[in-house]
């Protein structure tokens, strides 16, 4: 798994890549946290994620709980089909702002 | 007023001040006064009877080191005597023809003030430069004496010493120059051989093995050198250096200054006897060569002394240094100790904490499944710490209907394991209250949202079986996805329902579904646990692993479907840390039903 971090207007835009398994989701947990602490809109796009497990789905939920308390919006884009059914057999799709690119993520945040 | 004179009265004081400075009364003053006196003139007797030539003068003139030493040691009040034995010294004067009474009182007056004089600059100038009474423990301070106390001030007393024997015509005009070159070197020399090891061995009057050794070595050795430049008639003087450095190496200034006047005495005693290097053509030529001699031994032996003195101390610094840091260290090293034993204790409660929280966290799981006639019931947790955030649950609810629980809390450790108690008692506790399936998800969602402060959340699977029918309602939370097993050796998935995990939305409806268990089926309920166990080369057990087991072990109990699964899993990941709590659940229709 990589995590890249980038800024957008007041939007912080996470880039995940690979595998999120037991073995890294300690590490985006961390990620997840360090976001949620900064304010604005969170964007998590997760194009190049390969594959999540059941323990890799964790950090995802943390955040949007974290998020759900703060009344903030997190937004995933780029969702493959298998990673959506995934997300969408956990019960966590409808927790997130589902979007195809980065650009309309940011552009569909309430302004 | 008052305060410059008190001030010049101070300025005084210290710059004369002796190494002794114990009051005393006037009749002690008198005695020693005497005694310094007898001393005094002792040795100028000696002078005369060892002096050089028919006019017996000496190229050292020791009272000049006594009057020195005394004064240095009692300071000014000592000063009568060295007047007085310096006017009798000169009592050879008195056998010329031409001496009156008032000519030698004038005469020996004049030479008397001058060794007053001479011993008051030797103080002065030492306090002065040096500030202490004595040259031993500083090579600069060895010069300060030898130049200032010696050469400085023998200058003094021996210019008014010549000067004052000349004008009463004790001293004629043509011999002059030479009479003040003898009496200025006599007199430094005196200071520094006499006068100094005088001041060596007040400074340590304790006599021990040590010394007294060295000293008999030193004595006996001059005397051999001596006796041997005697008999072999060789200037073998040289040999006296070997002396000098055993003397200041081994044993410090007593032993040097010791050895320094033997062999000032030794030398003059040979040159006397005609003999040696130092013999010149005329006894003033001898005189002076032996004084050149007296002077660089001194030197040479006070330097040597001083400078091992310096390197002592620095020694001594240093060891004192070293024992200081050692001491710090085993006191730091205590320290830690100390702390490292509050740590151990601390441990130790946290350990019996943990020990405890285990205990009780596996009391409050059910093994005991024998009370279940229509089911087969097999379970296990083992927790990747000493406490688990892993939990399963099984419980009657009447009529032949069993609550089915397996549940995995985020995170692990103490918080998880608190948490899954929180869990577990609230599940359990609104199930037996008789809310239905999807009430019972739904209450305790609502619960673990509104009351989780530190945003936990837990994926629950809970199933109602009816033994009698074998139906199956479940909720399932999002939570791994169960298997069910046939006794023909299919195994299927569970497939998830969109549920999330209870604590995360509040408000969230559940998905409820429903199956009906044939006889001899079985429903295998697992953790992530399982699935996400890791081998070696960092590859899972995952899903399809499980499915293959979970086939192969259809037919057999759920027992034997239990351990085969965590079996395999130990067998998968050894020479691994288990990374998460692995939690199995089996469930068996039975047959007989």
């Amino acid at each position: 798994m990589e995590l890249s971090e980038s800024r957008i207007g007041d939007a912080t835009t996470l880039r995940v890549v690979g595998r999120v398994d037991s073995s890294v989701s300690k590490l985006l947990e961390q990620k997840v946290t360090d976001v949620i602490a900064i304010e604005g809109f969170i964007v998590v796009d997760v194009a190049e994620m390969s594959y999540v497990s059941s323990a890799g789905l964790r950090p995802f939920i943390t955040l949007a709980k974290h998020a759900k308390a703060k009344n903030q919006t997190v937004s995933l884009c780029g969702v493959r089909d298998e990673i959506a059914e995934i997300f969408e057999i956990s019960g966590l799709l409808d927790l997130f702002a589902v979007h195809d690119t980065v650009e309309a993520a940011i552009a569909a945040l309430p302004r | 007023m008052l305060d410059r004179t008190t001030l010049r009265k101070t300025t005084f004081a210290r710059l004369f001040e002796p190494a002794d400075t114990r009051p005393r009364s006037l009749a002690a003053w008198i005695f020693l006064n005497i005694i310094v006196l007898a001393a005094y003139s002792l040795a100028g007797l000696v002078v005369v009877l060892f002096g050089i030539g028919p006019a017996k003068i000496s190229p050292i003139y020791p009272p000049a080191g006594i009057a020195v030493a005394a004064t240095f040691l009692l300071g000014p009040r000592i000063l009568p005597a060295i007047f007085l034995g310096q006017f009798c010294n000169g009592f050879p004067l008195l056998s010329l023809p031409q001496t009156t009474l008032s000519m030698y009182a004038l005469a020996n007056s004049g030479t008397g003030v001058g060794s007053i004089l001479e011993a008051l600059i030797a103080l002065g100038v030492l306090r002065a430069l040096a500030g202490t009474w004595h040259p031993f423990d500083r090579a600069r301070n060895v010069v300060i004496f030898l130049v200032g106390s010696c050469l400085a001030a023998a200058c003094v007393g021996g210019t008014i010493g010549t000067l004052s024997l000349w004008a009463f015509g004790f001293v004629p005009s043509d011999e002059l120059a030479e009479t003040f070159v003898t009496f200025i070197l006599a007199d430094a020399a005196g200071i520094a051989v006499f006068g100094a090891l005088i001041l060596a061995w007040y400074r340590e009057p304790r006599l021990n093995l040590h010394i007294v050794a060295h000293a008999v070595v030193i004595l006996i050795a001059t005397a051999a050198i001596a006796s041997l430049e005697t008999w072999l008639r060789y200037p073998i003087d040289y040999l006296y250096l070997p002396l000098l450095l055993f003397a200041g190496f081994r044993a410090g200034p007593r032993s040097v200054t010791l050895a320094a006047a033997a062999i000032t005495i030794a030398a003059i005693l040979v040159t006397i006897a005609g003999i040696g290097p130092f013999v010149g053509k005329t006894d003033a030529e001898s005189i002076l060569l032996l004084e050149v001699f007296v002077a660089v031994i001194t030197f040479t032996g006070l330097l040597l002394v001083a400078v091992r003195a310096q390197q002592l101390e620095a020694e001594a610094a240093l060891q004192a240094y070293n024992a200081m840091l050692e001491q710090r260290v085993s006191e730091r090293t205590a320290e830690v100790a100390q702390k490292n034993r509050l740590l151990e204790e601390k441990q130790a409660r946290i350990d019996d904490d943990l020990h405890t929280a285990r205990i009780l966290q596996e009391s409050i799981l059910p093994t005991d499944f024998s009370a279940y006639a229509g089911a087969g019931i097999a379970a296990s947790m083992r927790p990747a710490l000493e406490v688990g955030g892993d939990f399963y649950d099984v419980f009657p609810l009447g009529d032949g209907r069993l609550g089915l629980v397996i549940a995995d809390v985020s995170g692990k450790g103490m918080a998880a394991a608190f948490f899954m108690a929180v869990t577990r008692t609230l599940l359990r506790g609104t199930a037996l209250a008789g809310a239905s399936l999807a009430e019972c998800i739904a209450h305790v969602n609502r619960t673990l949202c509104r009351e989780n402060p530190i945003d936990m959340f837990v994926t629950v699977l809970y199933a109602e079986l009816d033994e009698r029918t074998g139906a199956v309602n479940f909720v399932n939370a999002g939570h791994c996805e169960p298997i069910v097993t046939a006794p023909n050796g299919t195994a299927r998935l569970l497939r998830r329902s969109g549920n999330p995990p209870l604590g995360v939305i509040a408000d969230r409806v559940f998905a409820e579904h429903s199956l009906i268990l044939a006889p001899g089926e079985m429903l295998f309920l697992y953790t992530d646990g399982v699935t996400e166990a890791a081998n070696q080369a960092g590859e899972f057990f995952r899903v399809r692993r499980l499915v293959d087991v979970a086939q192969r072990f259809a037919d057999r109990s759920p027992h034997d479907l239990m351990l085969a699964v965590t079996d395999s899993v130990d067998r998968f990941s050894v020479g691994t840390m288990q990374a998460d709590d692995i939690t199995c659940l089996v469930v068996r229709r039975n047959l007989a039903a």
